[in-house]
Order: structure tokens, then sequence, then C-alpha cells
């Protein structure tokens, strides 16, 4: 007992002095002297030796430990892009540095933050930087967002402002031997007393609300605090608003967030390795989304980020993921063709198949149309939205400039026009940033809308912004661009090729960190270059 | 067998315990030898392989860390290794199978499995994991008898005792020995026993090292169907000791057998008899000795819990000499189970001389013994 508790002080005092050599003065170091994550979750190596193990009966391999521990969610905390981004911005508001690390931690460190924030203490992320092997590989503050987390989350305001971001309610012990943990079956008596020793006290308790989409939401709902000079707080940016645009679209009233991003296993299939009985209705815990570039970084820099899940695992990962990208994101078709004698017209339009906007969440993502007019002969008489090698955009005027951006186009009849699906962020002075901290709003948001997104009757926090606001042809389920080629030196028929392409992370949104002088933003930016070529998949492609 | 006063007015005393071991032994139904049915080795294979390959693997060597993930105990078995199974009865894997790790000490990664597995399917299952140990030959550990503070078992061990005993009536005498066990191989053993003694000597308190004991002790028979192990022990005392304090004053070669028998009921006995032969007989004489200990295990929580061994100890000791008689003792005695790993072990008795009393007391005696192979003394509790 005298050891932990000296190992909590000298814990203690190593965050405080990390904090002091971020060189960030005025920063008061949280300590977690007085916060025990491990008493209020289990990390999960508590968990996934029991729920592995497990394939249907063609042999798919759905265990949810393996699965899960490959996921965006399991490595949050791991993520070299969120490390990167978490110390620009206390580079950027060194007067707010433990304010940022403590709103960051929440949905990337939950177990940490919420056992730091039921003591009312804020917690510190970069003293815990960089993660390595030879501290304990399951630390509450490395394991993402974990088993016992989600699992223990009450169904108290979920889907409501009182549990965005992240701020939920975890479940309160029984007593000191029995907390209930959350799930959406009903478990025996037997079974709950095995989970319940191999855990220390965690019982298996029957729960609709796991699968309710406002789970999700709780930490997939973020307004990040907007900070001026001095750390003054000047706004409230909508950043990450997946939950709220589903709430505006008809999947609504259709599907959860679950349905998609965990799929159902359609037959009967043990949850547990360890005696378990068959259950109806298992969704696997693969949380696959449109990251498809962290798990390939992960992959390729596994002792440097002290990365768990297996080298296979995160390729079957990144597969996953490009597979859902390319089949359930969006259906591009082209149409209203005219072969005229100076040009050619036709229209390009993106269906978005999912649930809420396309690309969603962290305002890095974008897609765009790439698209290429031939003539008889082959030859390119026109093409715009060629992905560059270094991840670029060819005639994308953000990744030429990072104070300027591309507008929304309602007709494309130059090259250097791309039409990009994205969010632009605006400072409190209205200029082009990538500063989370610093934006206020949007000057551009033309991601495509899910279907029954009514863009009127949208609240301010999922608005559309800027010229697609007013686009008859942008509206809920779908975008519609025209282009007009010119093509008075060509020879038709003109073959039409067009192209809905994505990527995780834009190319500004990684090279606005190379100005930072610290290991986490360098690290991001040598990752991205690494993986530029690859960071990038088509979601959608026509013909004509 | 003399009778002097002394010895003659215990003689009731030996009855009484005699008869409450001997009834307490009926009486009281503790570990068995044979379960009430045969254990079923195919519903065990299924058992196993239905949840405990999870974390054990299939072979019981242990499942690959990284589909388990969790920071492996240093107890984490592996079942292949016959030196680490064999040496544990079927009561303790249970104990660890119904109750989970922390019944015995070990981790909390094991869960518990006594309201889920029916008593059977543990009992099955037990039985095949007994089978991952392909070697023939080893004694199992249910025939590791409790250990009595004077009689030598015939089980070989790995253990560390400090035994210690003193004068209770006369004049102050204390003996304490220090005992290291180590087995090797599949049944022989290593001892190493180092006396210390301190003596009230004309009113004047000596101590000084006995005469220490290498000896290596070889299973020859053990048979865990009828209950039986036999063993037979070579033993050198080099002249370590002071003469003043007992000791021989000459290297002293002493072999013995023992044979230990356990029943059904959990009742048990063990038996030494060897002899001491000094080089030089004339510093110290040849003598024999034939010892047994008789006693019960009653076991906590339907056998599977803390053990309480009473037994009681009958001790013949006989210098081969003309006119010699033969020393008896009886020592009652009590050994329980201290730490719930069943590794640490204490024991204690008092050994009153039951003829030939005369200038032998009767001693207090006592030990604690460590089964260093079950962990460090710390651990397992």
């Amino acid at each position: 007992m005298r050891a932990a508790r000296l190992g909590l002080l000298l814990g203690a005092m190593a965050s405080l002095g990390g904090a002091a050599l971020l060189g960030s003065g005025g920063v008061q170091a949280a300590s977690d002297a007085h916060s025990k994550p491990e008493e209020e979750f289990r990390t999960s190596d508590r968990c996934v030796a029991c729920h592995n193990g497990l394939k249907t009966s063609q042999g798919e391999d759905i265990s949810i430990g393996f699965q899960w521990r490959a996921s965006v969610m399991a490595n949050a905390g791991r993520d070299p892009y969120w490390q990167g981004s978490v110390r620009r911005e206390t580079i950027d508001h060194p007067e707010s540095s433990l304010e940022i690390q403590n709103e960051c931690s929440t949905c990337h460190m939950p177990m940490q933050h919420l056992a730091d924030r039921d003591v009312g203490v804020k917690t510190d992320v970069l003293s815990r930087l960089p993660f390595s092997a030879e501290k304990d590989h399951f630390k509450a503050y490395k394991d993402g967002v974990s088993c016992s987390v989600c699992h223990q989350v009450e169904a108290k305001g979920l889907g409501t402002q009182e549990t965005f971001n992240g701020n939920v309610a975890v479940a309160a012990p029984a007593d000191k031997a029995h907390r209930q943990e959350y799930g959406p079956f009903d478990v025996d008596a037997g079974h709950q007393r095995v989970m319940q020793s191999s855990t220390k006290g965690f019982v298996p308790t029957e729960a609709a609300h796991i699968r309710d989409s406002g789970l999700c939401g709780s930490c997939h709902t973020l307004y990040t605090i907007a900070r001026g000079p001095g750390g003054k707080e000047i706004g409230k940016l909508p950043e990450q608003m997946p939950f709220l645009e589903w709430q505006h679209s008809d999947y609504y009233n259709r599907e959860s967030c679950q349905s998609c991003h965990m799929p159902e296993v359609t037959e009967p299939t043990r949850i547990t390795a360890v005696f378990g009985p068959e259950r109806t209705g298992m969704h696997r815990h693969v949380f696959v989304g449109g990251n498809v570039l962290l798990p390939q970084v992960l992959n390729e820099h596994r002792d440097e980020l002290d990365v768990q899940a297996l080298p296979e695992e995160l390729k079957d990962a990144t597969d996953r993921t490009t597979e859902f990208l390319k089949t359930r994101s969006a259906r591009v078709s082209i149409a209203d063709v005219q072969e005229n004698a100076g040009d050619v017209q036709f229209a390009v339009r993106v269906e978005n198949l999912t649930g809420h906007k396309l690309p969603t969440a962290y305002p890095s993502r974008r897609a765009w149309l790439h698209v290429v007019v031939r003539d008889a002969a082959g030859k390119v008489v026109f093409e715009s939205g060629t992905l560059r090698p270094d991840g670029s955009i060819a005639g994308n005027d953000n990744d030429a400039d990072p104070k300027r951006f591309e507008p929304h186009y309602t007709e494309i009849t130059k090259q250097d026009q791309v039409q990009i699906f994205e969010p632009i962020l605006k400072d409190l002075n209205g200029n082009v940033t990538t500063g989370l901290i610093a934006a206020v709003g949007y000057l551009k948001d033309n991601r495509i809308l899910p279907s029954g997104f009514d863009k009127k009757s949208a609240a301010a926090d999922v608005a559309v912004v800027g010229g697609a606001a007013e686009d008859a042809n942008f509206a809920g389920g779908a975008s519609l661009t025209r282009y007009v080629v010119p093509a008075a030196n060509a020879q038709g028929p003109f073959r039409i090729e067009a192209e809905l392409w994505y990527q995780p992370v834009g190319f500004r949104w990684a090279h606005n960190l190379e100005p930072y002088q610290a290991a986490e933003p360098q690290r991001w930016v040598k990752y991205y270059e690494e993986n530029a070529a690859q960071n990038a998949v088509v979601l959608g492609r026509a013909e004509r | 067998m003399q009778r002097d006063g002394v010895g003659y007015r215990r003689l009731p005393l030996f009855w009484f315990v005699l008869t409450v071991v001997t009834f307490s032994s009926l009486a009281v139904i503790g570990q068995r030898l044979d379960l009430k049915r045969k254990p079923d080795v195919s519903n065990g294979k299924r058992v196993y392989n239905s949840g405990c390959n999870t974390c054990h693997g299939e072979t019981g060597k242990g499942a690959p860390q990284t589909s388990t993930v969790f920071n492996r105990p240093n107890t984490f078995p592996d079942f292949t290794v016959c030196s680490q199974t064999t040496p544990e009865a079927d009561m303790q894997w249970k104990g660890v199978v119904v109750h989970g790790g922390p019944y015995k000490g070990f981790s909390t990664i094991m869960p518990t499995f006594g309201q889920l597995l029916s008593e059977n399917d543990i009992d099955d299952v037990i039985a095949y994991m007994r089978t991952f140990c392909d070697a023939r030959g080893w004694p199992r550990g249910e025939l590791n008898l409790p250990r009595a503070l004077v009689t030598e078992k015939a089980f070989p061990e790995n253990e560390l005792v400090i035994s210690t005993s003193a004068n209770a009536t006369g004049a102050p005498s204390w003996e304490t020995h220090a005992i290291h066990e180590q087995a090797f191989g599949k049944r022989d053993q290593l001892e190493v026993d180092v006396p210390w003694v301190l003596q009230d000597v004309n009113h004047s308190l000596e101590s000084h090292t006995g005469d220490m004991t290498i000896g290596l002790k070889h299973v020859m028979f053990s048979s865990l169907k009828t209950g039986s192990i036999l063993s037979l022990q070579g033993g050198v005392l080099p002249p370590t000791g002071s003469t003043k304090l007992g000791g021989a004053g000459t290297t002293v070669f002493e072999p013995f057998a023992a044979f230990d028998q356990l029943w059904r009921t959990n009742t048990w006995v063990q038996f030494q008899m060897g002899a001491d032969l000094p080089v030089d007989t004339k510093k110290s004489p040849q003598s024999m000795f034939w010892y047994t200990a008789l006693g019960q295990t009653i076991a906590q929580d339907k056998r599977l819990g803390r053990q309480w061994s009473p037994m009681v100890e009958f001790l013949a000791n006989r210098d081969l000499v003309d006119g010699a008689k033969t020393d008896w003792d009886v020592l009652p005695e009590m050994q329980v189970t201290l730490s719930p790993r069943q590794h640490i072990r204490a024991d204690i008795g008092v050994r009153t001389p039951f003829t030939n009393t005369a200038g032998r007391n009767p001693q207090v005696q006592f030990y604690i013994l460590w089964d260093w192979a079950d962990g460090k003394f710390w651990e397992g509790w």
C-alpha cells in the first residue's frame, strides 16, 4: 500500500514536471493523485480474453477483443494525429493548455478523464506522451474508448445536450464488490459470477440503452470551446456533429449508429468463448467508419506508438474500412449529357448513402469529385480534382494556399475548379484556419447531406454554410454539380468519368502542423507524407 | 514396555488423544482418495474445450498471449509440465475452479466457475487436465501428506522448514532445525538439515550448530489408486555439532525407509524406520528408530479450503547396545495450513516421553513450513 501511494506521489510529481517542461507558462498541471480509474473502470485486458475466439458458422472471426483493439475506438489515445493536434493547440493557446488537454482527453482518454472528472481533476495528456511498451500497457489513459467505458454509461441524458461532449454518467457501484456492466443480453447467474469474479466486480447487466444511438452521440457530438487572446472564451464551435446530423435525417427513424458501424451478425453466435450460450443479434465490435488512415499508420509504426493490435488485425481493419467506404457511403451517377459544338455539358450526381453528412465528424475529412473527359481518341480534354502523390488536390486553392479555399460550385467550367465537399473553419477574424480552438464557425460546409436532411430547417450547429446553402441542387440525400467543359478543339463522342474521392485527412490539415517544432506534430507530418498516396479512397464512380 | 511413574500417569492422556483422532477420522469426511464417481474424461475434454481453452490453450500450455492479452502472473500454469502439476492434489485445482484464482492466492483473472459448472463437470475437467502431463511415474500430490513434527514423510518436497523444540520442563533447551528440501526429477529429493542448539549447561546458556544432515530420498513406489507411497533415504551427518550439546562427535550415516498410506476418508498413517550408524561407535552408539504418525485431514469449505490435520506421533528410539531400553514418546499435534494457497503451514505439538522418562523432558515442538515451489512466502495469501 505504501509503495502504491509512493507511486501515485511520484506519478503526480512526474505529471507536474512534464507539464512544466512543455514551456506552456501558466499551465497548472493536473494531478492524478486523487483519481483512481482502476476502481471505476477495467482496462480491456480484463475483458478480451473471454470475448475472443468467436467465429461464425462461415468461419468469420468476430472476436470482440480482436476487432475492437484494431479499431479507431481502441486507439483513440494512441492516434498520432490526435496527439499532434493536441500539442499544436497547446502551443497556440499556452494559457489554456490544461483546459485543452482536459477537453480532448474526454473522448480520447475517457477512462482517465472520467475518473479525473469525478474527483474534480483536469486530465493532462501531454505528460503521458509518448506511449511506450516500457510503461504498463494497460494504463487507463492508453486504453482508448475501452470496454468498460461504453458498457458502464448510464442511460441518463443520452441523446441530449446533457451528455454531449462525452459528459456521460458512469454507473455508480452497487457496492464495493459490484459494478454494473451494461450489455444487450440477459445473462444467467453463473456467467454473471464468472465475469464478476474475473473482472473484480463487474456484473453483466441487461440494458437496452447500450444499443441507443445516443450512447455514441455522447462523444460524437462535440462542441469545442473557442478561445481568443489570454485564453478567453470567445465562442463555441460545433466541431463534430454526426449524431445531430443523423437526428435531422430520415435515418433517425430507421437505422441506429450501431446498425451500420457495428454490423449485426445474422446468425446465433456466442459472445463469450467461456461456456457462452448462443445469442441472436450480436453486433460486431468493428466500429467501422471513415478513418482508413489510422490503422495503416498504427501498423507501420507499431513500436513507436505502442500498438497492441496485431498486424493482421490492423490490416483487416484497413480493408474493412476501405470496403465500407467503397460500398456503403456514396453512389455516383452522370446525367444530362449534352455534346455541343464548343463544349460538353453534363451533371454529376452524388448520392449520400450514410445517415449523416458525407464526410462527417472531424473537419479534416473531405470528399471531392474527380472528373475526366476524354475525346474519341481517348485524349484527356478536361480533368478536375486530380489527386497528387503528396495528398493534395490539383486546383484546390486551400492546398496551395492555407488562406484560401475552394468555394462550393454549382457549375464547373475550368480544370482548376474542384468540387470539394468539406468544412472550412474560420477564426474570429474570418480567416481560414485549421486550429480547432481558434475556430468560431464555418466559412463553408457543403458536406453532402443525408437523406431526409432539410437544410432550411436544420439547426445552426449542422447548417449548410456557403454556396451550397443556396444551391437548389444541393439537398437532402444528394448533390448535383454541373460541368461545362470546353471542347472546341476536340472530337467526340466524349467519354466522361466521374469519381468521388475521399480523404480522412486533407493535405492542409496535415501540413498545417509543419511549423510546430514539437515531436508529435512533426511525427504526424512525417507519417502523413509516407502515406499520402494511400490516404484516399474512391467512394463511388460512374462513366458515360 | 517399561512404565515409570510419569509415563504411567500419562497413559490415559495418550489413549484419549488416540481415541479422539481415530474416531474423528471415521466421523469426518475429508479429502477423498477416490471420488464417488469415476470422472468422465471425455466429458472433461468437452468442458475444457468449451471454455478453459480460451486462456489455457487446447494443449494446456496456455493460449497465445496475443489472444488472452492480460499480463500473465508468474503462476500461470503450463499443464504439460508434470513437475508443476503432479505435486498438486485435485482438491487444490478444484478449489481454484470452483472459487476462482484468489481462493488459493492466485490471479483474480481466473474466474469463479462454481455457479456455472456442475460438480461432475468440474471433476471431469480436472481429470482431463491431468492428461496433459503424459509422463508416468510422478507421485501425485494427494500422497503428499501433512508433514509431522518428527516423522519424515515419503513424498519428495520443495520445502523450507524451520522447526523448533523446547523443553517444557527442566533445564532450558532449544533445538532449531533449518531444513531445506528440494525435489528433482520425478522421484528424488535432496535434503539439508542444519540444526542449532541452545542449551543450559551448568546454568549457563551455550549454543552451537548441531550435526548437519545431508540426505537423498528416492521414491521407490507410489500409487494413487492404493494411496501408498514408499521412499528410501540415505543421509550422512558430519560431526559439525558440539559433543557437549549432543553432537555425535563422529560422522553418522542415517538410512531410513518411509511409507505413507492414505485412506478414502483422508485418514492416513506415516511410518519411518531407520538407523543411525556412526563411523566411530565409541563416540556414539548405533541406534534404531521407528516413528509412526497417525492423522486425519479435515478441510473446510467442502474439502476445498483450509486444512486442519490433527495427528499423533508415536516415536521409538533404541540404542543398539546391550541392556538398552527403548525410548517411547507420544506427540499429539495439529498442523494447519496458514495461507489460502496452502503453501505456508504450521504445526505444533507436545512431545511427551512415555518410557525411560528419566532425564527426558516433555518438549513443545513447532514448525513453520514454506512450500516454495508454490510461490514466494508472501504470495498466495
